[in-house]
């Protein structure tokens, strides 16, 4: 097991150095010279070639990849372009807003799920499963920004119960932190609600034909306790993998979410950064989300010998 | 007992199942149905919007700027007094055709890479789908920002960032389907008549895969129309003043509370176009599934 994890661990490295040398071949053919970005158009070529001397970007490439990564390694991310502030420092500060709406959004779309998915596969085919089924596939492919949007008119500005955007910090204001968080988790978890109901219906009604459920009906055991025991708990096994599939796209909709509701994340900050071509910030985020993905799917394999006493690691 | 019943016995008997008319059994398949009937509705208003549309989408109109629902303007008109019904119509011309277009520059590089990493097998096959599992591990929408990001604005660089995101996702799944038909007897047949092997991927394979495709890129369709309004959505979409329904949703953003009736009939159009494709490419993909079962 340990052996395992080390193993895997190891093979994320060539990955993210693979990725992360792509994005910043990427960035420096397409960004164009910062520099130029930086001091504008008319600068002198002397300050230029100093300001490029000092942020060393007068060296080769690869010396100036092999530099970010090894400073990478360490924790430095560099420097914003426009502001100076340490990447890793901007980051940090809005790492807690995108993991707390992302987290916030999982455990809602998670139980939820589990509530839909589970009452739509026991009641297949009837009226709860269309109205379900009806809601999941409408929360699947109703696009998040119309949802935030919608939600932002009936409960922000037409009913006025909730705040329409903002945020306030949870170890600070706890109170107005949840209640800002509302909304966008709301607008976040919607799909993973619609997607991950569905899974676990299939899933769900696949497991209640079963040999091992019928032998429980057998035994006698109470029907509550079939389906927490036995059908939930093999059922949970595709909902992971799905789960481990979609971390990436929830960032996706975290940029988006952020947006809407005014929220001080890693995805408005890269909506930022590329406004404004800043790209050890690009680059920074971009290397995040990779690593974030690859330990996710880790954490999910990892999972499965959880959920499931056959699997084994080899 | 007529003729009909007669032969249809005698099919039974003989254990080839009835058959059924290619409508007939496109009717009942309940995904296809609705989402044929939206995406149609999508593409009706594209191909007829010149018709269609009751103004021109970029016509001002200075003494009716946001106007909520008149008889003049069905939905409303925006700050520019401009109307939003034929705005909408007019934004279906550019959602499909950037969506399609976008499908299309997935299909030429994904078929052909999954096509090449199938049949190639070995190592070329094994460094070509990391380099695709690499490209999955971002969301689309990620991706698309950042490929946008460095080619900079203008609608062909839209088009190439939204290709980019389906390619990796088309070669794998071509792949799959090379590996399954380069075991069938044909191919080795074909093999050993001495065919070349771009004769055998051409003509052997890839009229095999055709159907798969069409259902991959009539879903993908689905989800290019929905990256290509979030990124519009973010202002990194299709540049202004064409009428882009994602766009349409950010500017109205700021006037919800004068005329909601901008962003969310943006917002319908786009969950209608979404949801048709989706529906189809799922209707579509079950109708493949009992072809090939």
């Amino acid at each position: 097991m340990a052996r395992y994890i080390l193993h895997r661990l190891v093979a994320i490295i060539p990955m993210a150095v693979l990725l992360t040398a792509a994005v910043f071949a990427l960035v420096h053919a397409f960004l164009g010279d910062p520099v130029v970005l930086m001091l504008g158009r008319e600068a002198d070529a002397e300050t230029a070639q100093r300001l490029r001397h000092e942020l060393r970007l007068d060296r080769p490439l690869y010396v100036q990849y092999a530099d970010w990564l090894s400073h990478a390694a360490r924790g430095d991310l560099g420097r914003s372009l426009r502001d100076r502030e340490p990447v890793a420092r901007a980051i940090e500060s809005r790492l807690s807003v995108t993991g707390e709406l992302t987290l916030l959004a999982m455990a809602v779309a998670f139980a939820a799920s589990l509530a839909l998915g589970t009452a739509a596969a026991v009641r297949a085919g009837g009226a709860v499963d269309f109205a379900i089924s009806g809601f999941c596939i409408a929360g699947v492919t109703l696009p998040n920004f119309l949802v935030g949007i919608m939600l932002i008119f009936l409960f922000g500005l037409t009913l006025r119960w909730l705040p329409s955007g903002g945020y306030a910090p949870f170890f600070v204001q706890p109170a107005d932190n949840l209640r800002l968080m509302i909304l966008p988790t709301a607008t976040l978890s919607l799909a993973y609600i619609g997607f991950l109901s569905l899974v676990l219906k299939s899933s769900v009604m696949a497991a209640l034909r079963a040999p091992y459920v019928q032998t429980g009906r057998a035994k006698g055991i109470t029907e509550r306790r079939v389906l927490v025991r036995h059908v939930l708990r093999n059922s949970l096994i595709p909902l992971l993998s799905v789960l481990g599939v979609e971390v990436g796209r929830l960032f996706g909709g975290a940029v988006i979410t952020e947006t809407i509701f005014a929220l001080p994340g890693v995805g408005r900050l890269l909506v930022d950064s590329i406004l404004g071509r800043d790209f050890p910030v690009i680059q920074a985020v971009v290397a995040l989300l990779t690593f974030g993905v690859l330990v996710v799917n880790l954490c999910v394999d990892l999972a499965y010998g959880w959920l499931d006493p056959r699997v084994t690691y080899g | 007992m007529n003729a009909v019943h007669a032969a249809a016995y005698a099919r039974a008997a003989a254990g080839t199942p009835p058959r059924i008319s290619v409508w007939r059994r496109a009717a009942r398949n309940r995904p296809l149905v609705v989402g044929g009937c939206l995406a149609g509705l999508a593409v009706a208003m594209a191909v007829l919007a010149p018709w269609v549309a009751p103004y021109d989408p970029l016509t001002y109109h200075p003494d009716h700027t946001l106007e909520g629902p008149s008889r003049a303007f069905w939905l409303g008109t925006d700050n520019l007094g401009r109307d939003i019904l034929s705005q909408d119509i007019y934004g279906a011309r550019i959602s499909l055709a950037v969506g399609s277009a976008a499908v299309l520059l997935g299909i030429a590089g994904g078929v052909p890479w999954g096509l090449v990493s199938g049949f190639l097998g070995g190592r070329p096959d094994y460094a070509l789908m990391r380099l695709a599992d690499v490209t999955l591990v971002f969301p689309s929408l990620v991706l698309a920002l950042v490929i946008r990001a460095f080619l900079g604005a203008g609608l062909s660089n839209v088009i190439i960032a939204l290709g980019v995101t389906i390619t990796p996702g088309l070669a794998r799944v071509t792949r799959g389907e090379v590996l399954s038909i380069r075991a069938r007897d044909f191919i080795s047949a074909a093999v050993a008549t001495g065919a070349s092997t771009p004769r055998i991927l051409l003509r052997h394979i890839v009229p095999n895969i055709l159907d798969l495709i069409v259902v991959l890129g009539t879903a993908g369709m689905g989800g290019a129309i929905l990256t290509e309004a979030s990124l519009s959505f973010l202002g990194f979409g299709t540049p202004p003043p064409a009428p882009s329904w994602g766009r349409m949703l950010r500017e109205g953003y700021a006037y919800l509370l004068i005329t909601p009736w901008i962003s969310l009939s943006a917002g319908a159009a786009i969950f209608i176009a979404v949801l048709g494709f989706y529906l189809a490419g799922e209707g579509a993909r079950r109708a493949l599934h009992r072809e090939r079962t």
